[in-house]
Protein backbone atom coordinates (compact mmCIF):
# COMPACT_ATOMS: atom_id res chain seq x y z
CA UNK A 1 0.00 0.00 0.00
CA UNK A 2 1.27 3.54 -0.98
CA UNK A 3 -0.45 5.80 1.37
CA UNK A 4 -1.28 5.66 5.34
CA UNK A 5 -4.74 4.44 5.70
CA UNK A 6 -7.18 7.08 7.26
CA UNK A 7 -9.78 5.89 9.90
CA UNK A 8 -13.08 6.01 7.68
CA UNK A 9 -11.34 6.49 4.66
CA UNK A 10 -11.93 5.13 1.43
CA UNK A 11 -10.19 1.97 1.31
CA UNK A 12 -7.73 1.47 -1.76
CA UNK A 13 -6.94 -2.02 -3.11
CA UNK A 14 -3.69 -3.15 -3.83
CA UNK A 15 -3.13 -3.02 -7.44
CA UNK A 16 -5.84 -0.97 -8.33
CA UNK A 17 -5.28 0.05 -11.57
CA UNK A 18 -8.49 1.96 -12.10
CA UNK A 19 -8.63 5.23 -14.41
CA UNK A 20 -9.98 6.78 -10.98
CA UNK A 21 -6.74 5.62 -8.91
CA UNK A 22 -4.36 6.28 -11.68
CA UNK A 23 -5.40 10.08 -12.00
CA UNK A 24 -5.14 10.32 -7.67
CA UNK A 25 -1.93 9.38 -7.84
CA UNK A 26 -0.81 11.75 -10.84
CA UNK A 27 -2.21 14.31 -9.18
CA UNK A 28 -0.61 13.38 -5.74
CA UNK A 29 2.75 13.56 -7.44
CA UNK A 30 2.60 17.18 -9.04
CA UNK A 31 1.08 18.16 -5.95
CA UNK A 32 4.40 16.94 -4.23
CA UNK A 33 6.54 18.44 -6.48
CA UNK A 34 5.35 21.41 -6.09
CA UNK A 35 5.35 21.33 -2.59
CA UNK A 36 9.16 19.64 -2.67
CA UNK A 37 10.28 22.62 -5.10
CA UNK A 38 8.65 25.62 -2.48
CA UNK A 39 10.14 23.83 -0.02
CA UNK A 40 13.52 23.68 -1.62
CA UNK A 41 13.40 27.66 -2.53
CA UNK A 42 12.32 28.48 1.15
CA UNK A 43 15.44 26.44 2.32
CA UNK A 44 17.64 28.61 -0.33
CA UNK A 45 16.73 31.72 0.46
CA UNK A 46 17.22 31.05 3.93
CA UNK A 47 20.52 29.79 3.07
CA UNK A 48 21.69 32.76 0.83
CA UNK A 49 20.13 35.37 3.83
CA UNK A 50 22.44 33.44 6.29
CA UNK A 51 25.48 33.56 4.12
CA UNK A 52 24.71 37.84 4.28
CA UNK A 53 24.59 37.62 7.77
CA UNK A 54 27.82 36.19 7.83
CA UNK A 55 26.92 32.72 9.46
CA UNK A 56 28.56 29.30 8.94
CA UNK A 57 27.09 27.79 5.44
CA UNK A 58 27.21 24.28 6.42
CA UNK A 59 25.86 24.69 9.76
CA UNK A 60 22.92 26.97 8.48
CA UNK A 61 22.31 23.83 5.94
CA UNK A 62 22.11 21.30 8.45
CA UNK A 63 19.97 23.60 10.70
CA UNK A 64 17.60 23.82 7.69
CA UNK A 65 17.34 20.14 7.26
CA UNK A 66 16.55 19.57 10.51
CA UNK A 67 13.47 22.13 10.60
CA UNK A 68 12.47 21.45 7.45
CA UNK A 69 11.10 17.76 7.37
CA UNK A 70 9.92 16.66 4.27
CA UNK A 71 6.46 16.14 3.43
CA UNK A 72 6.33 12.07 2.45
CA UNK A 73 2.85 11.10 2.29
CA UNK A 74 0.11 13.07 1.23
CA UNK A 75 -3.76 12.79 1.19
CA UNK A 76 -5.32 14.27 -1.85
CA UNK A 77 -9.05 14.41 -2.11
CA UNK A 78 -10.30 14.18 -5.68
CA UNK A 79 -13.99 14.08 -6.38
CA UNK A 80 -14.92 11.89 -9.49
CA UNK A 81 -15.35 13.72 -13.02
CA UNK A 82 -18.20 12.75 -15.89
CA UNK A 83 -16.34 9.69 -17.99
CA UNK A 84 -17.05 12.40 -20.87
CA UNK A 85 -15.87 15.12 -19.66
CA UNK A 86 -13.82 17.94 -22.05
CA UNK A 87 -11.77 18.41 -18.83
CA UNK A 88 -10.55 15.07 -18.34
CA UNK A 89 -7.21 15.89 -20.59
CA UNK A 90 -6.53 19.77 -19.52
CA UNK A 91 -5.82 19.58 -15.93
CA UNK A 92 -3.56 16.74 -16.47
CA UNK A 93 -1.38 19.29 -18.87
CA UNK A 94 -1.96 22.31 -16.63
CA UNK A 95 -0.41 20.20 -13.44
CA UNK A 96 2.36 18.75 -15.79
CA UNK A 97 3.97 22.07 -15.97
CA UNK A 98 4.62 22.94 -12.55
CA UNK A 99 6.59 19.15 -11.86
CA UNK A 100 10.37 19.05 -11.18
CA UNK A 101 11.38 17.50 -13.51
CA UNK A 102 9.54 19.10 -16.74
CA UNK A 103 10.38 22.72 -15.60
CA UNK A 104 14.35 21.98 -15.49
CA UNK A 105 16.95 23.89 -13.21
CA UNK A 106 17.52 27.47 -14.39
CA UNK A 107 17.90 30.11 -11.67
CA UNK A 108 15.94 32.64 -11.92
CA UNK A 109 18.40 35.98 -12.94
CA UNK A 110 17.35 38.53 -10.08
CA UNK A 111 18.49 36.01 -7.32
CA UNK A 112 21.52 35.05 -9.25
CA UNK A 113 22.43 38.83 -9.72
CA UNK A 114 21.62 39.10 -5.68
CA UNK A 115 23.89 36.28 -4.58
CA UNK A 116 26.68 37.13 -6.93
CA UNK A 117 26.57 41.24 -5.42
CA UNK A 118 26.83 39.72 -2.22
CA UNK A 119 29.75 37.23 -3.07
CA UNK A 120 31.80 39.56 -4.07
CA UNK A 121 31.00 42.39 -1.43
CA UNK A 122 32.43 39.80 0.64
CA UNK A 123 35.92 40.55 -0.71
CA UNK A 124 38.26 42.15 1.91
CA UNK A 125 39.76 44.23 -1.29
CA UNK A 126 36.37 45.43 -2.25
CA UNK A 127 34.63 48.67 -2.03
CA UNK A 128 30.87 47.41 -1.04
CA UNK A 129 29.68 50.66 -2.39
CA UNK A 130 31.23 50.40 -5.61
CA UNK A 131 29.54 46.73 -6.64
CA UNK A 132 26.50 47.41 -8.80
CA UNK A 133 25.43 45.24 -11.14
CA UNK A 134 26.85 46.35 -13.92
CA UNK A 135 30.73 46.76 -12.56
CA UNK A 136 33.97 45.63 -13.87
CA UNK A 137 36.63 43.95 -11.94
CA UNK A 138 39.56 45.35 -13.13
CA UNK A 139 38.06 49.02 -14.22
CA UNK A 140 35.87 49.67 -11.35
CA UNK A 141 36.87 47.31 -8.32
CA UNK A 142 40.26 47.53 -8.79
CA UNK A 143 40.91 43.81 -8.90
CA UNK A 144 43.98 41.78 -10.46
CA UNK A 145 44.08 38.42 -11.74
CA UNK A 146 44.74 36.87 -8.91
CA UNK A 147 41.62 38.13 -7.27
CA UNK A 148 39.39 37.55 -10.38
CA UNK A 149 40.37 33.88 -9.79
CA UNK A 150 39.83 34.21 -6.24
CA UNK A 151 36.24 35.32 -7.17
CA UNK A 152 35.53 32.55 -9.47
CA UNK A 153 36.59 30.07 -6.72
CA UNK A 154 33.88 31.87 -4.69
CA UNK A 155 31.34 31.48 -7.33
CA UNK A 156 32.13 28.11 -7.55
CA UNK A 157 31.87 27.31 -3.81
CA UNK A 158 28.42 29.81 -3.55
CA UNK A 159 26.80 27.92 -6.69
CA UNK A 160 27.89 24.69 -5.97
CA UNK A 161 29.79 23.84 -9.68
CA UNK A 162 32.48 24.35 -11.62
CA UNK A 163 33.25 27.09 -13.77
CA UNK A 164 35.94 26.06 -16.73
CA UNK A 165 39.17 27.80 -17.59
CA UNK A 166 38.03 29.08 -20.68
CA UNK A 167 34.74 30.21 -19.06
CA UNK A 168 35.93 32.02 -16.26
CA UNK A 169 38.63 33.86 -18.57
CA UNK A 170 35.42 35.60 -20.05
CA UNK A 171 34.16 36.83 -16.23
CA UNK A 172 35.65 39.94 -15.67
CA UNK A 173 32.81 41.57 -14.73
CA UNK A 174 29.30 41.65 -12.65
CA UNK A 175 27.26 40.89 -15.50
CA UNK A 176 29.18 38.32 -17.30
CA UNK A 177 29.29 36.17 -14.17
CA UNK A 178 25.38 36.29 -13.76
CA UNK A 179 24.72 35.82 -17.09
CA UNK A 180 26.76 32.77 -17.49
CA UNK A 181 25.58 31.65 -14.12
CA UNK A 182 21.91 32.01 -14.66
CA UNK A 183 22.26 30.06 -18.12
CA UNK A 184 24.24 27.36 -16.23
CA UNK A 185 21.81 24.07 -15.45
CA UNK A 186 23.76 23.17 -12.87
CA UNK A 187 24.06 26.15 -10.90
CA UNK A 188 22.64 25.27 -7.37
CA UNK B 1 71.72 41.17 -34.15
CA UNK B 2 75.25 42.77 -33.09
CA UNK B 3 75.05 44.85 -36.04
CA UNK B 4 71.59 46.05 -35.15
CA UNK B 5 72.49 47.33 -31.84
CA UNK B 6 75.78 48.97 -33.26
CA UNK B 7 74.49 50.68 -34.82
CA UNK B 8 71.89 52.46 -32.45
CA UNK B 9 75.33 52.63 -30.47
CA UNK B 10 76.72 55.06 -32.55
CA UNK B 11 73.70 56.61 -33.43
CA UNK B 12 73.33 57.21 -29.50
CA UNK B 13 76.31 58.49 -28.73
CA UNK B 14 76.36 61.38 -31.34
CA UNK B 15 72.85 61.83 -30.05
CA UNK B 16 73.49 62.13 -26.31
CA UNK B 17 76.42 64.41 -27.50
CA UNK B 18 73.67 66.81 -28.89
CA UNK B 19 71.51 66.34 -26.05
CA UNK B 20 73.93 67.39 -23.01
CA UNK B 21 73.92 71.22 -24.55
CA UNK B 22 70.57 71.69 -23.87
CA UNK B 23 68.55 71.59 -20.29
CA UNK B 24 66.70 68.63 -20.77
CA UNK B 25 65.54 67.43 -17.54
CA UNK B 26 61.92 67.47 -18.04
CA UNK B 27 61.71 65.52 -21.65
CA UNK B 28 63.06 61.88 -21.68
CA UNK B 29 66.24 60.62 -22.36
CA UNK B 30 67.01 57.92 -24.84
CA UNK B 31 68.48 54.74 -23.49
CA UNK B 32 70.36 51.70 -25.21
CA UNK B 33 68.64 48.99 -26.66
CA UNK B 34 68.67 45.49 -24.76
CA UNK B 35 70.82 42.96 -26.01
CA UNK B 36 69.78 39.35 -27.16
CA UNK B 37 68.74 37.84 -24.31
CA UNK B 38 68.30 41.13 -22.58
CA UNK B 39 65.20 42.61 -20.41
CA UNK B 40 64.54 45.49 -19.76
CA UNK B 41 62.37 45.71 -16.36
CA UNK B 42 60.73 49.48 -15.66
CA UNK B 43 59.23 50.36 -12.56
CA UNK B 44 57.20 53.11 -11.14
CA UNK B 45 55.78 53.30 -7.72
CA UNK B 46 52.38 55.14 -7.73
CA UNK B 47 52.83 56.03 -4.36
CA UNK B 48 55.57 58.51 -5.52
CA UNK B 49 53.61 59.95 -8.15
CA UNK B 50 51.86 62.73 -6.91
CA UNK B 51 51.66 65.79 -9.19
CA UNK B 52 48.69 66.56 -11.00
CA UNK B 53 50.61 68.58 -13.55
CA UNK B 54 52.89 65.33 -14.21
CA UNK B 55 49.31 63.11 -14.15
CA UNK B 56 47.91 65.63 -16.50
CA UNK B 57 51.31 65.66 -18.61
CA UNK B 58 50.92 61.82 -18.66
CA UNK B 59 46.98 62.25 -20.03
CA UNK B 60 48.28 64.20 -23.30
CA UNK B 61 50.49 61.53 -24.16
CA UNK B 62 47.57 58.60 -24.51
CA UNK B 63 45.59 58.01 -27.27
CA UNK B 64 42.44 59.11 -27.82
CA UNK B 65 40.86 55.96 -27.03
CA UNK B 66 43.15 55.29 -23.62
CA UNK B 67 42.15 58.45 -22.29
CA UNK B 68 38.23 58.00 -22.89
CA UNK B 69 39.15 54.25 -21.23
CA UNK B 70 40.47 55.85 -18.38
CA UNK B 71 38.30 58.56 -17.71
CA UNK B 72 34.97 56.17 -17.25
CA UNK B 73 36.91 54.17 -14.61
CA UNK B 74 35.41 54.61 -11.50
CA UNK B 75 38.27 55.20 -8.36
CA UNK B 76 40.96 57.79 -8.50
CA UNK B 77 43.32 54.94 -7.37
CA UNK B 78 42.15 52.95 -10.30
CA UNK B 79 42.58 55.31 -12.78
CA UNK B 80 45.93 56.48 -11.69
CA UNK B 81 47.32 53.20 -12.24
CA UNK B 82 45.83 52.46 -15.49
CA UNK B 83 47.24 56.32 -16.50
CA UNK B 84 50.52 55.11 -14.74
CA UNK B 85 50.97 52.18 -16.78
CA UNK B 86 50.04 53.31 -20.22
CA UNK B 87 52.21 56.67 -19.69
CA UNK B 88 55.18 53.97 -18.50
CA UNK B 89 54.98 52.00 -21.49
CA UNK B 90 54.78 54.49 -24.14
CA UNK B 91 57.43 56.89 -22.36
CA UNK B 92 59.59 54.01 -22.35
CA UNK B 93 58.89 52.48 -25.87
CA UNK B 94 59.55 56.04 -27.40
CA UNK B 95 62.96 56.21 -25.35
CA UNK B 96 64.76 53.20 -27.68
CA UNK B 97 64.07 55.32 -31.10
CA UNK B 98 67.28 56.37 -30.85
CA UNK B 99 67.56 56.88 -34.48
CA UNK B 100 63.77 57.65 -35.37
CA UNK B 101 62.93 60.21 -32.47
CA UNK B 102 59.38 59.31 -32.32
CA UNK B 103 57.11 60.65 -29.91
CA UNK B 104 55.49 59.00 -27.41
CA UNK B 105 52.30 60.25 -28.53
CA UNK B 106 52.54 58.80 -31.76
CA UNK B 107 53.37 54.79 -30.76
CA UNK B 108 50.42 53.27 -31.90
CA UNK B 109 49.37 49.65 -30.36
CA UNK B 110 47.12 46.74 -31.25
CA UNK B 111 46.13 43.46 -29.96
CA UNK B 112 46.60 40.16 -30.92
CA UNK B 113 44.11 37.59 -31.99
CA UNK B 114 44.08 36.89 -27.89
CA UNK B 115 43.93 39.91 -26.76
CA UNK B 116 47.33 40.84 -25.68
CA UNK B 117 48.46 44.09 -26.50
CA UNK B 118 51.42 44.60 -29.20
CA UNK B 119 53.71 47.57 -30.85
CA UNK B 120 52.37 48.09 -34.51
CA UNK B 121 54.78 48.47 -36.72
CA UNK B 122 52.57 48.98 -39.39
CA UNK B 123 53.28 53.10 -39.03
CA UNK B 124 56.90 52.57 -38.39
CA UNK B 125 58.37 55.03 -41.22
CA UNK B 126 61.81 54.18 -40.39
CA UNK B 127 62.50 50.46 -40.90
CA UNK B 128 65.46 50.46 -38.94
CA UNK B 129 63.83 51.08 -35.56
CA UNK B 130 64.28 48.13 -34.03
CA UNK B 131 61.45 45.45 -32.99
CA UNK B 132 60.63 45.72 -29.60
CA UNK B 133 58.70 43.15 -27.46
CA UNK B 134 56.69 44.79 -24.09
CA UNK B 135 54.85 43.34 -21.34
CA UNK B 136 53.24 45.31 -18.37
CA UNK B 137 51.90 43.86 -15.49
CA UNK B 138 50.16 45.84 -12.22
CA UNK B 139 49.79 46.00 -8.12
CA UNK B 140 48.25 48.07 -6.16
CA UNK B 141 51.89 49.47 -5.51
CA UNK B 142 53.62 48.72 -8.38
CA UNK B 143 53.62 49.20 -12.12
CA UNK B 144 56.15 47.41 -14.35
CA UNK B 145 57.04 47.33 -17.86
CA UNK B 146 59.36 44.56 -19.64
CA UNK B 147 61.06 45.16 -22.76
CA UNK B 148 62.99 43.07 -25.30
CA UNK B 149 64.12 42.69 -28.49
CA UNK B 150 63.37 40.61 -30.95
CA UNK B 151 65.52 39.23 -33.81
CA UNK B 152 65.05 40.39 -37.12
CA UNK B 153 67.25 38.18 -38.54
CA UNK B 154 66.61 34.68 -36.91
CA UNK B 155 63.90 32.34 -38.87
CA UNK B 156 60.32 33.71 -38.45
CA UNK B 157 57.70 31.57 -36.68
CA UNK B 158 54.40 32.80 -36.96
CA UNK B 159 50.98 32.00 -35.37
CA UNK B 160 48.78 30.93 -37.90
CA UNK B 161 45.75 31.89 -36.67
CA UNK B 162 47.08 35.74 -37.51
CA UNK B 163 46.95 37.31 -40.38
CA UNK B 164 50.24 39.91 -40.67
CA UNK B 165 50.13 42.53 -42.87
CA UNK B 166 52.39 42.04 -45.98
CA UNK B 167 55.71 44.03 -44.88
CA UNK B 168 56.40 43.31 -41.27
CA UNK B 169 59.10 43.01 -38.73
CA UNK B 170 58.60 39.49 -37.30
CA UNK B 171 59.34 39.04 -33.82
CA UNK B 172 60.71 35.72 -32.70
CA UNK B 173 61.59 36.65 -29.03
CA UNK B 174 58.39 36.52 -26.42
CA UNK B 175 58.20 38.48 -23.20
CA UNK B 176 55.96 38.15 -20.13
CA UNK B 177 56.32 39.16 -16.75
CA UNK B 178 54.09 39.14 -13.53
CA UNK B 179 54.41 41.49 -10.60
CA UNK B 180 52.79 40.46 -6.96
CA UNK B 181 52.83 42.04 -3.66
CA UNK B 182 54.74 39.63 -0.83
CA UNK B 183 52.56 39.71 1.84
CA UNK B 184 49.19 39.44 -0.17
CA UNK B 185 46.76 37.34 1.17
CA UNK B 186 44.38 35.13 -0.28
CA UNK B 187 40.84 34.92 0.33
CA UNK B 188 41.02 31.31 0.27
CA UNK B 189 42.93 28.15 2.12
CA UNK B 190 46.08 28.04 -0.01
CA UNK B 191 45.68 24.61 -0.22
CA UNK B 192 42.32 24.64 -1.30
CA UNK B 193 43.63 27.31 -3.93
CA UNK B 194 46.36 25.36 -5.21
CA UNK B 195 44.10 22.33 -5.74
CA UNK B 196 41.80 24.06 -7.80
CA UNK B 197 44.03 26.06 -10.18
CA UNK B 198 47.87 24.05 -10.19
CA UNK B 199 48.85 20.97 -11.34
CA UNK B 200 49.65 17.87 -9.42
CA UNK B 201 53.08 18.44 -8.66
CA UNK B 202 52.81 22.01 -7.76
CA UNK B 203 50.38 21.14 -5.30
CA UNK B 204 52.55 17.85 -4.01
CA UNK B 205 55.69 20.94 -3.45
CA UNK B 206 53.34 23.11 -1.97
CA UNK B 207 51.80 19.64 0.46
CA UNK B 208 55.45 19.38 1.41
CA UNK B 209 56.01 22.95 3.30
CA UNK B 210 54.65 23.04 6.43
CA UNK B 211 54.80 26.28 7.60
CA UNK B 212 51.63 28.15 5.98
CA UNK B 213 53.40 31.79 5.67
CA UNK B 214 56.09 30.37 3.61
CA UNK B 215 53.31 27.92 1.92
CA UNK B 216 51.68 31.32 0.77
CA UNK B 217 55.21 32.65 -0.06
CA UNK B 218 55.54 30.23 -2.19
CA UNK B 219 52.25 29.79 -4.01
CA UNK B 220 52.76 33.64 -4.64
CA UNK B 221 55.98 32.88 -6.20
CA UNK B 222 54.55 29.89 -8.84
CA UNK B 223 51.84 32.30 -9.34
CA UNK B 224 53.84 35.10 -10.84
CA UNK B 225 56.05 32.58 -12.49
CA UNK B 226 52.81 30.65 -14.13
CA UNK B 227 50.79 34.38 -14.95
CA UNK B 228 54.54 35.21 -16.77
CA UNK B 229 54.39 32.22 -18.72
CA UNK B 230 51.00 32.73 -19.89
CA UNK B 231 51.20 36.65 -20.89
CA UNK B 232 54.21 35.57 -22.54
CA UNK B 233 52.82 32.67 -24.81
CA UNK B 234 50.04 35.90 -25.40
CA UNK B 235 47.20 33.31 -25.67
CA UNK B 236 45.17 34.04 -23.00
CA UNK B 237 44.13 32.04 -19.76
CA UNK B 238 41.76 29.59 -21.09
CA UNK B 239 44.70 28.44 -24.29
CA UNK B 240 47.02 27.50 -21.26
CA UNK B 241 44.84 26.58 -17.83
CA UNK B 242 47.53 26.69 -15.41
CA UNK B 243 46.61 22.86 -14.37
CA UNK B 244 47.87 22.21 -17.73
CA UNK B 245 51.87 22.82 -17.17
CA UNK B 246 54.46 22.46 -14.05
CA UNK B 247 56.82 24.86 -12.96
CA UNK B 248 59.58 24.02 -11.11
CA UNK B 249 61.15 26.22 -8.77
CA UNK B 250 64.73 24.40 -8.44
CA UNK B 251 66.73 25.35 -5.46
CA UNK B 252 67.04 28.85 -3.81
CA UNK B 253 69.75 31.02 -4.83
CA UNK B 254 70.79 32.08 -1.42
CA UNK B 255 72.18 35.07 0.11
CA UNK B 256 71.95 38.89 -0.72
CA UNK B 257 74.44 39.25 -3.11
CA UNK B 258 75.20 39.42 -6.94
CA UNK B 259 75.89 35.97 -7.74
CA UNK B 260 78.77 35.64 -9.84
CA UNK B 261 78.22 34.04 -13.23
CA UNK B 262 80.03 30.91 -13.08
CA UNK B 263 78.18 29.99 -9.60
CA UNK B 264 75.11 30.00 -11.43
CA UNK B 265 74.05 26.08 -12.41
CA UNK B 266 71.52 24.33 -13.57
CA UNK B 267 70.21 23.60 -10.12
CA UNK B 268 69.09 27.24 -9.84
CA UNK B 269 67.37 27.26 -12.75
CA UNK B 270 63.14 27.47 -12.87
CA UNK B 271 61.93 25.20 -15.73
CA UNK B 272 58.59 24.78 -17.30
CA UNK B 273 57.00 20.96 -18.67
CA UNK B 274 53.72 21.64 -20.23
CA UNK B 275 51.29 18.63 -21.34
CA UNK B 276 51.67 19.76 -25.15
CA UNK B 277 55.36 19.51 -25.84
CA UNK B 278 54.83 19.73 -29.70
CA UNK B 279 52.82 23.44 -29.38
CA UNK B 280 55.20 24.82 -26.86
CA UNK B 281 58.70 22.96 -26.31
CA UNK B 282 59.43 23.72 -22.65
CA UNK B 283 62.92 23.86 -23.51
CA UNK B 284 62.51 27.34 -25.25
CA UNK B 285 61.46 29.04 -22.15
CA UNK B 286 63.53 31.05 -19.62
CA UNK B 287 62.48 32.64 -16.62
CA UNK B 288 63.84 35.16 -13.67
CA UNK B 289 62.37 35.54 -10.23
CA UNK B 290 63.24 38.72 -8.53
CA UNK B 291 62.44 40.50 -5.15
CA UNK B 292 62.28 44.09 -5.52
CA UNK B 293 62.31 46.26 -2.46
CA UNK B 294 61.42 43.91 -0.27
CA UNK B 295 57.77 43.79 -0.87
CA UNK B 296 57.17 42.76 -4.52
CA UNK B 297 58.16 39.24 -6.03
CA UNK B 298 58.34 39.86 -10.03
CA UNK B 299 58.57 37.07 -12.56
CA UNK B 300 59.73 37.57 -15.81
CA UNK B 301 59.73 35.22 -18.99
CA UNK B 302 61.31 34.72 -22.20
CA UNK B 303 61.33 32.55 -25.00
CA UNK B 304 64.73 31.96 -26.28
CA UNK B 305 65.66 31.92 -29.59
CA UNK B 306 65.62 28.78 -31.32
CA UNK B 307 69.05 29.06 -32.32
CA UNK B 308 70.44 29.14 -28.88
CA UNK B 309 67.27 26.45 -27.76
CA UNK B 310 70.59 23.78 -26.79
CA UNK B 311 72.60 26.16 -24.92
CA UNK B 312 70.31 26.04 -21.75
CA UNK B 313 72.80 27.17 -19.23
CA UNK B 314 73.17 30.92 -20.74
CA UNK B 315 71.37 33.58 -18.13
CA UNK B 316 68.85 36.21 -19.05
CA UNK B 317 70.60 39.90 -18.12
CA UNK B 318 67.86 41.69 -16.55
CA UNK B 319 68.75 45.88 -15.92
CA UNK B 320 66.45 46.95 -13.32
CA UNK B 321 65.23 50.65 -13.45
CA UNK B 322 62.99 52.35 -11.23
CA UNK B 323 61.72 55.66 -13.11
CA UNK B 324 59.22 58.44 -12.83
CA UNK B 325 58.57 59.31 -16.65
CA UNK B 326 59.88 63.00 -17.55
CA UNK B 327 60.92 63.42 -13.82
CA UNK B 328 63.82 60.52 -13.08
CA UNK B 329 65.43 57.19 -13.82
CA UNK B 330 67.26 55.11 -11.02
CA UNK B 331 69.38 52.36 -12.26
CA UNK B 332 68.76 49.81 -9.15
CA UNK B 333 71.58 47.12 -9.37
CA UNK B 334 71.75 43.93 -7.06
CA UNK B 335 71.50 44.94 -3.33
CA UNK B 336 69.28 44.63 -0.70
CA UNK B 337 66.72 46.49 -2.61
CA UNK B 338 67.17 43.82 -5.57
CA UNK B 339 67.66 40.37 -5.39
CA UNK B 340 67.47 37.38 -7.74
CA UNK B 341 65.96 35.11 -6.08
CA UNK B 342 65.12 31.98 -8.66
CA UNK B 343 66.09 31.22 -12.33
CA UNK B 344 69.43 31.74 -14.39
CA UNK B 345 69.23 35.14 -14.13
CA UNK B 346 72.00 37.89 -13.42
CA UNK B 347 71.10 41.93 -12.79
CA UNK B 348 72.95 44.02 -14.81
CA UNK B 349 74.18 47.22 -14.58
CA UNK B 350 72.84 50.04 -16.77
CA UNK B 351 75.00 51.46 -19.74
CA UNK B 352 72.95 54.47 -20.77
Amino acid sequence: MRYRKQNGGAKEFPGDRSPMCRWKRRVEDCVLGIVIHHQQNIRKKRESKRREEGRDCSRSMAASRSTLPLIKYLRVRVDALPRNSPLTLAPTVFLRRFCEEVRGSFLDKSEVADRVISCVKNFQKVDPAKVTPNAHFQNDLGLDSLDAVEIVMALEEEFGFEIPDNEADKINSIKHAVDFIASHPQAK
Amino acid sequence: MTSLRDKALLKMNIHCLGRNLVTASSSLLPVQLPAPREVHFWYVLPAEVKSTNLLNRYLEILSPCEKENIITMRGEQIRKRALLARALVRTTLSRYQTNCQIEPKSLKFRKNNYGKPELDWQYADDWSCPPLHFNISHTSSLIACGVTVGSAEAPFVEDICTSPPPIELHLVLKIGIDVEEKQRRLKNDTLAFAQRFFSPLEIEMLTHIVDPELRLQELIKLWTLKEAYVKALGKGFSASPFKSFTVRLGDHVKGNIHTPPHMISKAHDITVETSDELKNPSSNWQFGLLELAGSHYAAVCIEQDSIDAGNESIPIDVTLRKTIPYVEDECVSASVSAVVIGGLTRLSTCDY
